[in-house]
């Protein structure tokens, strides 16, 4: 498999040099660039398509009937899609190009396995397109930027260790320069915390095979894919935003550095600024980063103490990020009189102020007082948007523009348009984050405002929706323009990869093999540094030490908040949901509410006068996953059981949001009042909580999930019909009864008597109806009453 | 007694300080390497990217090619 060295005697012969492992030491080599063509040409296709999916659900905010009416162009939907295409598809591309490319020069050596490299690309652009297929169907897990379903995250898995990094690490291992540069260091620390976040945000129970292995019977393929977390609430929110927070760390961060250390003086033709600073920047960001996750969970039912630590790591981070920013800046010294006629240094200049303005953006939106106002407003998208576009965009437009002319053997097409699309990029997402700043900042003032009467002066949200509006269309504007430079970039690459030479021409390099490390009899001493140095030379334990260094921040965070009961005081008439709930529930995740409304009144005056009393640890015990969201397009609805409980207002709300709020700019949800419910599926549902360990009690045992179901739903749909909506007949078998039975119970558990519930075995005393029923006993207005064989 | 309840015993203070405690002596660590490195070797370093390795020859062939056959003739311009 090892493809490391590659003896040439032709080449050799004819240049009088040696070849292979031959005279002197000097080993031959070349490097392998056709998978960074490969990486390089899928970051430019996925890049369009993750903008192009940005300013379609952009548009959507002003204008929601562009969704065409389609259940699979909702914004609900396409929003994660556009997250995960951006993120993993153009993001994740772009690092895979930077690091087979650099990685290949820095330790002077091709990369271990061709096989392995082409496994890599390939199943990383399958995963894409499962993501691109499942996602708009409303396959999700319901967890951001982890929204994809098991057998995926599996797939994901298996390339990202199995794949990218056993190939990654056998090259350090075969590699022919001692010293490991410190942009390995940074792709080391990815490889190592993606695999250990992907693995532990992911930890499921597959509802379809729990429904296999228990029943005997061929789960449906909706069911088949979905998943269960195995923590619930509180626990799942903290290992959530420890993944989420550290996927923004070490999958748009460490890697974007490490392309940032090696690209930069690169295209600067200059030195790293300082190597020592580097040294610095690297383990103080690493360590400080992992800790930083429970900020995104500032004022929620999260303990205080994890939030408070969140929040000193988040403030703390800000000087390594500043001290990468400023090494970047100075790597140009004596450059500088370059940036105005070459656009890939403009890139990357203007990719590292970006970096410096949200690392200090970041820090300052964690501190409680801040966060206050932002939190689940639009200055947190205008935030990850001047991140993933400024940063992440702009670094990896300037690595293309360098990179593509050396890949395709020829010059760039045209310098001029690489330098409009530099313009186009840098005004749009000027133009974009400013006006999502102001939107956010309006509305987060106009949830908190209150009159001269002590009186909420929005109380109705749609107040705070409105006037956001025009914002919202300069954001489309915005986009537009960033996603025009990036067609103007794909033509540039096509014309640059029309005049290749015929056959590409492959450079054979030379270098002596690595000899193993020197035993020094010299006692490395803490006060000597030399330890340090050591490990520098070696990948394998210099791997242990930074998988040590980011499991601390996890582990002291994880333990109390998994381990100490005080955490999450138990609420004595919390009870799991009822299989219609669950199922309702699950519609819910699908098709993705969870983008638009949060299920979490935070402790403040405005908010629990808006929103009722505010939520407790206890009320989310049975959520898998947890449902707080991060962002409140439109309300939240932790207490919507309680303050909207009409089953009819909810049917109409579905069918036309603006007929009941007029200037609403959710969608209509037409298609949930005809699209039949699979019962069927709902055991398997059950049966896969019942096994995280919710007390469902007699409701696993046969068919009785199915007929509570049933019951409920008739239940709902008389509800429904007495309030003037339609006729039962028409609605008890609907998603929509079950997405409305769901919200229904939002909130409602703090409210019940305790005598009432039984909280240890809630449904203990559950007969079908079927069973109970006598005959004759029926609704008078003659609809079909749930029978236990339906 | 169960790990539950030993961890609900101790007080929750202690976790962040661990945190801080532990950040402390890794920074204090890293810095004293940075000031105890070379100059010289600090400004080798800082020069890897813009080393690629010698050189040896080109080639316009396949590495398909020069694996099938690799001592058939070809342009060279070491």
């Amino acid at each position: 498999m090892p493809n490391n060295t590659h003896n040439s005697p032709g080449i050799a012969a004819q240049s009088g040099a040696p070849s292979g492992a031959a005279a002197g030491g000097l080993e031959s080599f070349r490097y392998d660039d056709g998978v960074v063509r490969l990486f390089a040409w899928a970051t430019v296709i996925w890049g369009i398509v993750a903008f192009l999916a940005g300013v379609f659900i952009a548009v959507q905010m002003a204008f929601p009937a562009a969704n065409l009416g389609f259940s699979f162009t909702s914004f609900g939907r396409l929003r994660p899609l556009h997250t995960n295409a951006a993120v993993f598809a153009f993001a994740g591309n772009s690092i895979f190009a930077a690091i087979y490319y650099s990685t290949q020069r820095l330790c002077k050596a091709r990369m271990w396995s061709d096989k392995l490299s082409r496994l890599h690309f390939w199943g990383w652009q399958a995963i894409i397109v499962s993501a691109a297929i499942t996602l708009p169907l409303g396959i999700t897990q319901g967890k951001e930027y982890a929204e994809l379903e098991w057998p995926i995250d599996l797939a994901i898995a298996v390339v990202w260790v199995g794949f990218f990094g056993v190939n990654f690490f056998m090259t350090l291992i075969n590699r022919r320069e001692r010293h490991m540069y410190v942009a390995l260091w940074f792709y080391i620390a990815t490889i190592v915390t993606v695999a250990m976040l992907h693995v532990f945000n992911n930890l499921w129970v597959p509802a379809g095979l729990v429904h296999l292995v228990k029943n005997g019977e061929m789960p449906s393929p909706e069911l088949m894919m979905k998943s269960y977390p195995i923590y619930a609430g509180v626990q799942d929110a903290l290992m959530q935003w420890w993944y989420g927070h550290n996927a923004v760390a070490f999958f748009l961060t460490t890697p974007f550095l490490g392309l940032m250390y090696y690209f930069l003086p690169k295209a600067a033709e200059r030195p790293v600024f300082s190597y020592k600073l580097s040294i610095i920047h690297f383990w103080s960001l690493v360590f400080l980063y992992i800790w930083a996750g429970p900020h995104h969970l500032h004022y929620t039912a999260l303990p205080d103490w994890a939030a408070t630590l969140g929040m000193v790591f988040s403030v703390m981070l800000w000087m390594p990020s500043w001290g990468g920013m400023i090494n970047g800046l100075l790597t140009l010294r004596g450059a500088w009189h370059r940036l105005a006629r070459d656009p890939i240094l403009k890139f990357f200049v203007v990719g590292v102020t970006f970096y410096g303005m949200s690392t200090f953006e970041g820090p300052m939106l964690s501190i409680k007082l801040v966060n206050q106002l932002s939190h689940y407003t639009d200055w947190t998208i205008a935030h990850v948007h001047s991140g993933a576009l400024g940063w992440n965009g702009l670094m990896t437009f300037g690595m293309l523009y360098w990179l593509m002319p050396r890949l395709c053997q020829t010059e760039l097409h045209s310098k001029k348009l690489a330098g409009a699309h530099f313009w186009l990029a840098t005004v749009g997402i000027a133009l974009y984050v400013l006006s999502i700043y102001g939107a956010g900042i309006t509305q987060g003032l106009m949830w908190r405002a209150f009159d001269e009467t002590g009186r909420l002066e929005y109380p109705s949200f749609i107040e705070t929706v409105v006037v956001l509006i025009p914002m919202y269309w300069i954001r489309v504007f915005g986009g537009l323009m960033f996603l025009l430079g990036a067609i103007l970039m794909l033509y540039n690459f096509i014309q640059t990869w029309r005049n290749r030479p015929e056959q590409y021409e492959e450079v054979v390099h030379q270098a002596p093999a690595l000899r193993p490390a020197k035993e020094t009899s010299e006692k490395h001493t803490l006060m000597s540094g030399d330890w340090h140095r050591a490990w520098e030379r070696r990948p394998v334990k210099f791997t242990v030490f930074v998988l040590v260094g980011v499991a601390i921040g996890g582990l002291v965070e994880a333990i109390p908040m998994f381990l100490v009961k005080s955490n999450i005081p138990t609420i004595a008439t919390v009870t799991p949901y009822t299989p219609l709930e669950l199922a309702g529930r699950d519609i819910y995740i699908a098709e993705g509410c969870y983008n638009c409304h949060s299920q979490m009144i935070r402790p403040l005056y405005a908010e629990t006068v808006r929103y009722g009393e505010y939520s407790k640890p206890g009320e989310s015990i049975y959520d898998h996953p947890f449902q707080w969201g991060s962002r409140r397009i439109g309300p939240d609805l932790a207490r919507e059981g309680v303050t909207n409980p009409s089953a009819a207002w909810h049917w109409q709300h579905f069918e036309d949001p603006k007929l009941i709020t007029p200037g609403s700019i959710m969608p209509s949800y037409k298609w949930m009042l005809t699209s039949p419910l699979n019962f069927n599926d709902i055991k398997g549902r059950v049966d896969a909580m019942a096994m995280l360990g919710v007390p469902y009690g007699p409701l696993v045992v046969g068919d009785n999930a199915i007929f509570h179901a049933r019951e409920q739903a008739y239940e709902v749909a008389l509800e429904i019909q007495e309030q003037g909506g339609p006729p039962i007949a028409d609605t008890q078998e609907t998603k929509a009864v079950a997405l409305i039975a769901y919200l229904k119970r939002l909130g409602t558990d703090l409210y019940k008597d305790p005598d009432d519930v039984n909280t240890k075995d809630p449904f203990g005393d559950y007969i079908p109806a079927a069973s109970r029923m006598v005959p004759g006993d029926g609704p008078e207005d003659g609809s079909e009453v749930p029978h236990a064989d339906d | 007694m169960r790990m539950t309840d030993l961890m609900s015993g101790a007080a929750l203070s202690l976790f962040p300080m661990i945190g801080l405690v532990i950040f402390g002596l890794i920074f204090l660590a890293m810095t004293v390497r940075v000031l105890r490195s070379s100059n010289s070797e600090a400004r080798r370093h800082s020069a890897m990217p813009l080393e690629e390795g010698a050189t040896l020859a080109r080639t316009d062939r396949t590495p398909r090619e020069l694996a099938s056959n690799p001592n058939a003739p070809e342009r060279t311009d070491a």
